[in-house]
């Protein structure tokens, strides 16, 4: 483990239950490191994908029954009530796994969450287009045709801008669920590159679409099992020598 | 299986049949008005003033009536019916006052025209002093449409995938910001569609304008919303059945513009909703 | 990479405007309840009164004269009856076999065709559907059964039954739709011909979707105004016998229509009116009430049933 690791989100005995019951997380205690790759894997229904959005508080919206404990960015606890949640969602973005390009066009998606916050001044919209498109390694493909509409784009490319809409707001952290789960191995090539380039200025967050996946990506990887933790830590220690031996016959194939 | 074909085979003939009784009126019935009414079609017939007891002249006051009922219609029961849709489809829980809505809605769209029309009377011409008028009429009518819309409305919304929805908020929309910004656009066109059938069919009534707004013999054209006036439909109801020795080609004359005029909407509205489908990326 | 400066400075993120929209999205969300409320209020204020100003022996007896202050109401709910009852009876079946001509029978492009049509009679106004029974269907009856005038309650069955049909029709329609493919394939695979698929499997399944479409269809025949008032020649007379099918009657819908226009308001005949209105507003409400009870229940089974 580096010692200049620096807790960007710490999440203290966090439990979530739906009204379902179908997915829950059960005290998660944890920290996601900034300028790292933190990697959330497990067999589905382990909570992964309700620990991300809990980490934006999408699932406000869902028909969560419970959700206690603590989840602090920045050392604030973004679960206070009275927090403002508009603001928390333009620090922390998220990318889903189905790529869901909004039906406006290409540049419209990319100034959406800008506009919506009040930022008009074209030349700034320009500029940041082109920046988070750069960034997104999709302005070689598309610079030339931003005013297309972007359901037009092949299922990569739609992935890719998505993942630039969200840098366009020039968030602190990054969530992504299962990124390239519908991707052919190109498109999962580039995002992934895409994302080792982005962990110098971001936190990322993903939960992958397979364990071969977590362990090419990731930097820090904490396994989930039925809404526990069983174990986090760095990649080497995880993939090569789990303390954890649900942990190690997961990885090795055993289940899953 | 020989007896089964050839049950198959007579079930399939008497339904064909059967269907064809309903069906077949329908042209029958448009065909019938075309042949029979075209003939009093002018431009006079449109554009001039009834004269000489109904029996010579147009249907003018009637027709401009029938329009400034359809736009009043629309003015109330636009923005409260999309409004009412917005909130069942966007804001509302799953709760007891959700559900109160929704059995409010089915009844309202249940309540028979000539009660609306009671209603009216009621309310708007006597308790309210707007006497029999325009916006007595529009008031009922829209009040009659609110249903139609609301349903039509928020099924469009509905239409548009929550995902649009779960996007924009991860973008740092409020929920406003979102359904101004994506989920009505994407709804629009269906809305219009509802719109419009919703209009189509306040221009046809009858019963609701009986005694809130709608006059016998007006030869003249309204000059504010405190005014009684002519509308088609009333207008046909007269010619038919009030006043003797009418000649019929101007009856059929008249049942032929309204027909027009309400079926134009239904075409209108059927275009709107196969140019937007052909459209939709979703 | 350094962050662009001032781009994302607003503090307040919902706005004064949009806490106004809100609200006022909320009040016309509350519209409907009030509506169907302040309606039911001003029935009652203005119909009500006649319970007593009208002793009740005249209220139920068979003589509706109003001229002379017989406020007999009893021959009008036997018209809006019988006329209704005729009606369903006609619009079942033929809505039935039309949905089903519609949905099972006829080719693809056929479909893209009818549905639309059926449509447009929806949207056709009953005074003009009226305006062509008096023309066109009552002198047929009159003919066909030899009778003085074809002014009937029978004509106006026909014509309401007619009318119906597009209720009747997308109702049933959409029960056929959501019956699952797989029972119509189960029955198919047992070597069942179409029509045994649908006349064994798939009717059954969706009996109840049908009976809503019965009672909406009744829903909206009880309360049609115009189409009545134009072809039933509205004499207000008790119906007996079956042969009182081809005389006139008159509905309550129509004797409303025909006869507010001429009453002085808040006499005793205006406030009739008025609780004429009241009563097919109860029946009206509890008609749509119990049609939308089952089309509830027939949701939540299917929701059992995918789950």
């Amino acid at each position: 483990m580096q010692a200049d690791m620096q807790a960007k989100i710490r999440i203290e005995d966090l439990t979530v239950r739906y009204s379902d019951g179908t997915e829950s997380l059960r005290g998660i205690t944890m920290e996601l490191y900034a300028n790292q790759i933190n990697v959330l894997f497990g067999p589905a229904g382990g909570g992964k994908s309700t620990l991300l959005r809990t980490l934006n508080r999408l699932n406000d919206q869902a028909d969560v029954v419970t959700q206690t404990g603590r989840v602090l960015l920045d050392g604030e606890d973004i679960m206070a009530s009275g927090y403002d949640v508009i603001r928390l969602r333009r620090r922390v973005g998220i990318v889903f796994a189905r790529p869901v390009p909004l039906p406006m066009t290409i540049y419209q998606n990319i100034t959406y969450g800008l506009e919506l916050a009040g930022v008009r001044d074209r030349q700034q919209l320009d500029t940041v287009v082109k920046r988070s498109l750069k960034q997104a390694a999709l302005w070689d493909e598309v610079g030339n045709r931003l005013h297309e509409p972007a359901h037009a784009l092949s299922g990569g490319q739609q992935q890719r801008l998505c993942l630039a809409r969200s840098l366009a707001l020039q968030p602190e952290v990054i969530l992504l669920d299962e990124p390239t789960s519908g991707l052919d191995p190109i498109s999962t090539g580039k995002v992934e590159q895409t994302l080792q380039d982005l962990k110098a200025t971001y936190t990322i967050v993903i939960v992958p679409h397979s364990i071969q996946q977590a362990a090419r990506v990731a930097d820090w990887a904490a396994f989930f099992l039925q809404g526990e933790l069983v174990e986090c830590g760095p990649r080497d220690q995880i993939f090569t020598n789990p303390s954890d031996k649900r942990t190690d016959e997961y990885i090795t194939g055993r289940f899953g | 299986m020989f007896n089964r074909q050839i049950a198959q085979r007579i079930a399939f003939i008497l339904i064909s049949l059967t269907a064809l009784l309903v069906i077949l009126p329908i042209f029958a019935i448009l065909g019938y008005i075309v042949a029979k009414g075209i003939g009093a079609i002018s431009w006079e017939f449109l554009t001039s003033m009834p004269r000489n007891g109904m029996k010579e002249g147009g249907l003018l006051p009637a027709i401009v009536g029938t329009l400034l009922l359809t736009l009043g219609t629309g003015m109330i029961a636009v923005p409260i019916g999309v409004g009412a849709a917005i909130y069942l489809a966007e804001y509302a829980g799953d709760n007891a006052l959700t559900r109160a809505i929704r059995i409010a809605i089915i009844n309202l769209a249940g309540i028979p025209s000539v009660v609306y029309g009671l209603f009216g009377l009621g309310l708007f011409v006597i308790f309210l002093r707007f006497g029999t008028s325009i916006l007595a009429g529009s008031l009922t009518l829209g009040i009659m449409t609110l249903p139609v819309i609301i349903s039509t409305a928020e099924e469009a919304l509905r239409a548009v995938p929550q995902e649009f929805r779960l996007v924009s908020t991860s973008l740092g929309g409020t929920r406003w910001q979102t359904i101004r910004r994506v989920v009505l656009p994407q709804a629009l066109p269906g809305i219009i569609t509802g719109i419009i059938l919703g209009l189509e069919r306040a221009a046809g009534e009858t019963a609701p304008i009986l005694f809130t707004v709608a006059a016998f013999f007006l030869p003249r054209l309204p000059s504010s919303i405190l005014d009684q006036t002519m509308a088609l439909p009333y207008h046909l109801f007269v010619i038919s059945t009030q006043v003797p020795g009418m000649p019929i080609r101007i009856q059929y004359g008249t049942a032929l513009v309204l027909l027009v005029f309400v079926l134009s909407m239904n075409v209108l509205a059927t275009l709107i909703r196969r140019h937007y489908r052909k459209q939709r990326v979703w | 990479m350094k962050r662009l400066p001032g781009l994302l400075t607003q503090k307040r993120t919902v706005s004064f405007s949009e806490f106004l929209i809100e609200r006022l999205i909320g009040l016309t969300g509350l519209s409907a309840v009030a509506l169907v409320i302040m309606i039911f209020f001003f029935l009652i204020r203005e119909g009500v009164p006649a319970f007593f100003e009208v002793p009740f022996s005249s209220l139920w007896s068979t003589r509706w004269y109003p001229i002379e202050d017989y406020f007999g109401l009893l021959p009008l709910i036997a018209g809006s009856a019988l006329v209704t009852i005729g009606a369903a009876a006609i619009a079942l079946p033929l809505g039935l076999t039309t949905a089903i001509f519609i949905a099972e029978i006829v080719p693809r492009w056929a479909r893209e065709f009818l549905k639309p049509l059926v449509e447009v009679l929806a949207g056709i106004p009953s005074v003009v559907i009226g305006f062509m029974g008096m023309l066109v269907l009552a002198p047929m009856v009159r003919v066909a059964l030899d009778i003085p005038t074809g002014l009937t309650a029978f004509t106006g069955m026909i014509l309401l039954a007619w009318m119906a049909l597009p209720t009747v029709v997308s109702v049933v329609e959409d029960v056929l739709d959501t019956v699952p493919r797989t029972y119509r394939d189960a029955g198919l695979a047992l070597g069942m011909t179409r029509w045994q698929t649908i006349w064994r499997i798939v009717l059954p399944a969706g009996r109840s979707g049908i009976l809503t479409a019965l009672m909406l269809g009744v829903g909206r025949a009880i309360g049609e105004t115009m189409t009545v008032m134009m072809v039933t020649g509205n004499a207000a007379r008790m119906p007996y016998a079956p042969s009182d099918f081809f005389m006139s009657v008159r509905t309550m819908t129509a004797t409303i229509a025909a006869e507010m226009g001429e009453v002085a308001q808040g006499s005793a005949h205006y406030h009739v009116l008025f609780a004429v209105g009241l009563t097919l507003f109860v029946i009206t409400f509890l008609v749509n009430i119990a049609a939308a009870a089952m089309v509830f229940r027939q949701a939540k089974r299917s929701e059992r049933m995918l789950s």
